[in-house]
């Protein structure tokens, strides 16, 4: 079960192409009064396809849509655009900042926010006849690809570590909590095959701790520049994972079966308090460059569309399954051990 | 002594350079609670390591193990505490003292104490049955101290920024406090479980 669902996320988000976008515009910033040929690098697009139909370019400034003046395709991906702005029509726009938004039959519609920015100038030049019309946008919603990850700026193409590198954590805390059921357990029970447990769990929890740590790196790489920033949930991160590793060299560091069970008990119990601090307290109280702290857009409110929810969820559930599973070998084995010993 | 002699060591190597003189608040108060830090470590590791051998036998049978925790807790908070006391007395003579917010410092101070107190003396009695192992109980105690240290430091850096008491300082003086409240209650609890044998 959890390997069909995990095949299906592996193989969906490899195969699931990400929606068109404009990548890069030059040059980035128009002075009015003269009409400037841009050029603008767009992403999975098909410019040169004979079904691409009309192309349309629209430059849009609050609520008005300028559209291009001439449009010059150049490849598949790139396209030349003429725009200009009119000195005498510069206080009139709502905004300096034009968003770009192109649509066409092949890939619909597709944007770049900020695009692009006009510097006004401080002598408005009246006897300049140039002005940018206004049009009105006719789009026509063809799409042809019926599901595709969205384009955003940054993340690019490792949207598709969504799938990895949070449930990672989710599978972790979730065990991490299991293991402290146990313990309790034990401690009321005494009961040497609740240890197992929650020893194993904390193995499981510590690989896919690794594992998050590691997903989170190669991503933070692209996305943020460097392995290693200073944020609260990388730190958090961090000591949570030193924390269990501190838990297994107190295991390893006492011989006796009952005692070495009974402290490891205790220790969990008390780490798990500073644990849920991390992950729940002070991630909440300080800013943070991941999705959802500090003034980031959250999560669930538009960074996942339809389209990553339909992989988000059975990735979810598949990466859980697969923890608990790996869980319940080692468990398992380790019993068959004691049994063997006795 | 250990206090005294850290205090040295950090003036000897700040002195190099002049840098003593244009020490930042941040780092004055990193170095103030990494000297409280070490030195509570080791004073607090004494206090289940060097009982010898026989004596927790004749604990056990006199009193419980709730009234022993108990006991050791407090001692250690009030060793840690006068610890800090003197620790900062000793920095503001012999580097600077940079603090405009004395209540504030002085709760961060008592508050700061007790949770080292508190985290290690759990931590060094989970040692002292794993084999009277002082590394253990770095090894243990050190990421739990982190969040502490976190909040500590910015405390510090708020009484020696601004005279004035803000929200954010109010919260955080809560969340330690609720720090200081969860760690003796989690140790009286589990105690029991780790010093039977």
């Amino acid at each position: 079960m959890c390997v069909i669902l995990l095949l299906y996320v592996v193989l969906g988000s490899y195969m699931v192409p990400l929606s068109p976008g404009i990548s890069k515009v030059e040059p980035l910033s128009i002075r009015p009064d003269s009409i400037y040929s841009l050029e603008l690098s767009c992403y999975h697009t098909h410019f040169k396809n004979p079904g691409v139909g009309k192309i349309q370019f629209w430059f849009k400034s609050g609520n008005d849509y300028f559209p291009a003046r001439e449009l010059r395709i150049l490849s598949d991906n790139k396209i030349e655009a003429k725009f200009g702005v009119g000195s005498l029509q510069q206080d009139s726009l709502k905004s300096t900042n034009f968003d770009i938004v192109g649509n066409d039959d092949i890939d619909g519609t597709f944007a770049l926010r900020e695009g692009i920015t006009l510097i006004k100038s401080t002598q408005p030049d009246s006897a300049s006849t140039l002005l940018a019309k206004t049009g009105v946008v006719e789009v026509v919603h063809n799409k042809h690809q019926f599901l595709a990850f969205p384009y955003r700026e940054i993340l690019y193409e490792s949207i598709r570590n969504t799938f990895f590198h949070v449930p990672m954590w989710f599978v972790m805390t979730a065990l991490v909590f299991f293991s402290l059921v146990f313990s309790v357990l034990y401690l009321n029970k005494g009961n040497m095959r609740y240890d197992i447990y929650s020893h194993q769990s904390i193995v499981v929890a510590l690989v896919f701790g690794i594992c998050g740590l590691a997903t989170g790196m190669v991503w933070a790489k692209n996305t943020w520049g460097h392995y290693w920033v200073n944020d609260p949930k990388l730190n958090g991160a961090a000591v949570g994972v030193m924390i269990y590793a501190a838990y297994l060299v107190l295991r390893g560091s006492i011989d006796d079966e009952i005692k070495r069970a009974r402290i490891a008990a205790a220790y969990n119990i008390f780490s798990i308090v500073i644990f849920a601090l991390f992950i729940y307290i002070i991630p909440r109280l300080t800013d943070s460059l991941h999705p959802g702290n500090g003034g980031n857009p959250a999560f669930s409110k538009y960074d996942l569309d339809s389209s990553l929810r339909m992989f988000f969820y059975p990735a979810c559930i598949g990466w859980i399954l697969l923890g608990f599973w790996i869980f319940s070998i080692l468990a398992r084995m380790q019993l068959i051990k004691q049994k063997q010993e006795l | 002594m250990y206090v005294f002699s850290s205090v040295l060591v950090i003036y000897f190597a700040l002195q190099y350079n002049n840098s003593i003189q244009e020490l930042s608040p941040v780092v004055w108060s990193v170095l103030f609670w990494l000297i409280i830090l070490f030195s509570s470590v080791n004073a607090i590791a004494n206090s289940f390591f060097r009982e010898p051998e026989g004596r927790f036998y004749y604990y056990y049978w006199l009193i419980s193990p709730q009234a022993l925790i108990l006991a050791k807790l407090f001692y250690n908070f009030i060793f840690t505490v006068f610890l800090s006391l003197l620790s900062f007395g000793i920095f503001s003579l012999m580097v600077s003292n940079p603090v405009v917010n004395y209540p504030v410092f002085l709760i961060t101070i008592i508050l700061g104490g007790t949770g080292y107190s508190f985290l290690f003396t759990t931590m060094s009695a989970i040692a002292s049955r794993a084999g009277n192992n002082a590394t253990l109980m770095a090894v243990l105690g050190f990421p739990l101290v982190i969040p502490l240290i976190i909040f500590l430091t910015k405390l510090s850096a708020a009484a020696i920024a601004s005279p004035e008491l803000t929200d954010e300082t109010m919260r955080n003086i809560m969340l330690l406090v609720a720090f200081n409240i969860v760690q003796p209650v989690l140790a009286l609890i589990l105690f029991p479980y780790i010093w039977r044998d």
